[in-house]
Formats: structure tokens, sequence, C-alpha cells
């Protein structure tokens, strides 16, 4: 019974750090400058320079 | 494009390959606001290190690292018997390493963003996205000089009856054929369980007895390209490194020059005698292949002139290559694809 009760309590202690984690990294992942910029369109559209254009070249196959 | 940079907030909790950080992929720093601070170190195909899909994808990585799309081997080993042993050194350093492979498909190439061609991508395919798949927007990029425009009409005459019909790309060349099968085959024409006709119409399901005739009598002896491509295709010729090749809509039908008992659909190649005589090649075994390879068109049609008639190749030999319309200072080996076809006796 105590063996019962110690594997439930351990897959819920991993549930919720795995949780705690996935959160704390979604979050950092969400507030990064990369996701900040480039989830902006007006920003984006701001700040594109069109590559320069190389020779006339077209697909293979 | 500045919309090709764009990434959708809200697939950043839906998508597993979220879970890691952008840097992690695409290093660079994510914690820095400057646009050039953020972007220094920024590796813009993470793929091309096909270690960063391994870590999940480990299964496919290793069978895609012997594709012909990732190696393009296909390219040298079609051009390598025009060279000396000295020519071939040449060429892998100089042209092969540096042009040719340069074209190699990653993976974000085909599940992430368009590949560039002529250095100019339409960007990523949905936001981000990892997609399965989208053809218009990624096949089409690498096989939009010939292949894809014949298959949808863009390039003049009626699109292929496949096309027609609602399929694409991948519903003949299965993804088992573009990741690979882990052999590392020199050339497409290895592979031996490619698209083929016979896969979906196979001899003797003819519902026409007038088809089913012409099957029996034409089998082993003529592709199925050679009476059911639609018309003209793209033929590319006069291909010199930096400068490109010039281009122009023909049908030629020959022999193949894999199997010299086959008649088929044959298209220029654009190598010619002086395409490497930049990079001091003069191919001292030009003679070795012949200018034309035979092609499996993508301008498929159930109906041609020459399902039409017997005598659009047995009288008028349309569209046949001849010792007048082999291309100038070409192969010697030309000519061995010639072939005029028997009158029929009525």
């Amino acid at each position: 019974m105590r063996n019962q009760r110690r594997f439930v309590f351990s897959l819920l202690f991993i549930a919720f750090l795995q949780l705690f984690f996935t959160q704390a990294i979604l979050a950092a992942v969400d507030s990064s400058s990369c996701v900040t910029c480039h989830t902006n369109e007006s920003l984006i559209k701001s700040l594109y320079k069109a590559p320069p254009l190389l020779h006339a070249e077209e697909g293979e196959g | 494009m500045y919309k090709g940079y764009i990434v959708d907030r809200g697939l950043l909790k839906k998508d597993q390959h979220f879970i890691l950080a952008c840097p992690q992929c695409h290093q660079g720093n994510g914690g820095i606001l400057s646009k050039e601070q953020a972007h220094k170190g920024l590796v813009k195909r993470p793929s091309d290190n096909m270690s960063n899909c391994a870590m999940c994808h480990k299964q496919v990585t290793d069978k895609y690292a012997k594709s012909l799309h990732y190696t393009t081997a296909g390219q040298r080993n079609g051009v390598m018997p025009r060279f000396s042993k000295e020519e071939l050194k040449k060429f892998d350093g100089k042209v092969f390493e540096k042009s040719c492979r340069s074209c190699h498909a990653s993976c974000g190439d085909c599940h992430v963003k368009s590949p560039a061609v002529g250095g100019i991508s339409t960007g990523l395919l949905a936001k981000h996205k990892f997609v399965r798949k989208d053809e218009g927007k990624t096949c089409s990029s690498c096989h939009g000089g010939r292949v894809y425009p014949e298959f949808t009409g863009e390039y003049g005459g009626a699109p292929d009856v496949h096309y027609q019909k609602g399929m694409l790309c991948v519903d003949c060349h299965k993804k088992e054929q573009l990741h690979g099968d882990g052999i590392a085959y020199t050339s497409k024409n290895q592979v031996k369980d490619r698209p083929s006709c016979r896969n979906c119409h196979k001899p003797g399901s003819e519902k026409n007895p007038a088809a089913r005739v012409s099957h029996q009598t034409h089998a082993g002896k003529v592709s199925c390209y050679g009476c059911h491509s639609g018309g003209e295709y793209r033929n590319c010729q006069q291909c010199h490194a930096g400068e490109g090749a010039k281009a122009k809509p023909q049908m030629i039908l020959g022999l193949s020059p894999r199997n010299k008992k086959v008649l088929t659909t044959l298209r220029l190649v654009p190598t010619v005698r002086d395409t490497f005589a930049k990079d001091g090649i003069k191919m001292e075994n030009f003679d070795a292949l012949p200018n034309y390879w035979d092609t499996p068109a993508h301008n498929v049609r159930k109906r041609t002139d020459r399902t039409r008639s017997c005598d659009a190749c047995h009288v008028d030999r349309n569209n046949f290559l001849t010792k007048e319309t082999l291309i100038k200072d070409g192969s010697k080996a030309n000519e061995a694809l010639i072939i005029v076809p028997k009158p029929i006796k009525r």
C-alpha cells in the first residue's frame, strides 16, 4: 500500500516537473527577441531588405 | 518577400518542434533586441547540418544522407564519362562542390521553407509550420525549369492528364523514394521501385481494344512517353558555367541511350563541348555520351497525334531525330539514337 502511494506520488511529481519545465521553456521561447520580431508583421516589413538578384537561373529537372 | 520571414505565434504552443528555443537550431542570440546582434552567427538553414533533425528523425536522416536529392550524385555521374581522370579531379574541385552540390536539398527545403533559385526564395511555406508536403512551393522551385511547368501546363500545351485529375508530385514519387532507401545510388535509373506507369496502368486492363492491341504491338519497343507525351517540352542547350542555358520547346523521338531497343522521348542535355571551358576542362571524352537522354516527359495525355494515327510515326515521322535535326558540333554518339520507323504493311 505504501509502495503504491509512493509510486502515485512519484508519477504526479514527475508530471508536475514536466509541466513546469515545458511551460518555463515555452514562456522563454515566447518572450525571446526572435519571437517578438518574427511574429510582428509590420516590424518585419519595415526591416526587410530585398536580396540582390543573382544571374537569371531557372530550376533544373 | 518579407512575408517569408513571419512566424505564426500560434504554432509555438502547438508544434513540438518549438519546444526547443529558436537558437537551438538557428544559433544567433535570442536575448538581445538589436537586429544585428540577434542575428550574429545566425544559421539560416539549420537542416544543412542534419544532426539537428536527426535528434528526433534519425531513421529518416540516415537514409536521406545517401539519397540522390542530398548527394546530387546523379549530376556528377551523368557527366563524368566525358572527363579524363585529371579532368574529373578538376571538375570535382572546381565545379561539382561549388556549383552542382550547392543545389542539394536539405530537410528544410521541403518541409519548412521554399528552396532559393537564383538567390530568391518565396520564404517560409506556412509561417514556419513543419509541413509534410507542399509540392507547388518546394518541388516546383528546383524542378521549375522543365518538369513542373510541363506538368501543370504553364510551359504551354496541355497540362499532364495526371495533374488535371488532381495528382501532384508525391502521388507518384513516394516519400520513401524522396527520402531514399539508405542505398547511395549513382543515378535515379538504378532505383528499382521508381515510379512507373505500369504501377497503376496494368497491361491488359485497357477498355479500348484498339489501345490493347497497340500496347501489345509496341511492348518493349516504345516507351509509354513515346506515344503519350502530349507535345513539345523544354529542351535546354548551350549551357556555360556562370551564363546559364538557352531553351526552346521541342519534342524529340529517338532511341533511348540506355536501351537502344526502345524508342522514347529524348531531351537535350544542356552540356556542350565548351560548357566547362572557363574552368579549364575540355572534356577529352566528350563523345563518350550523346547530347540527348531519354526523358520521362511530364506532359502525358491519353490521346495524342501518335495514339490517333499510326501514320504520325510510320509515314510522317513527326518529331523523329534525324541527321539534319541533330545539334551542331554535337557528340558523335548522337547518330546512334536515330531510328527510322518501318512502314506498315496494309
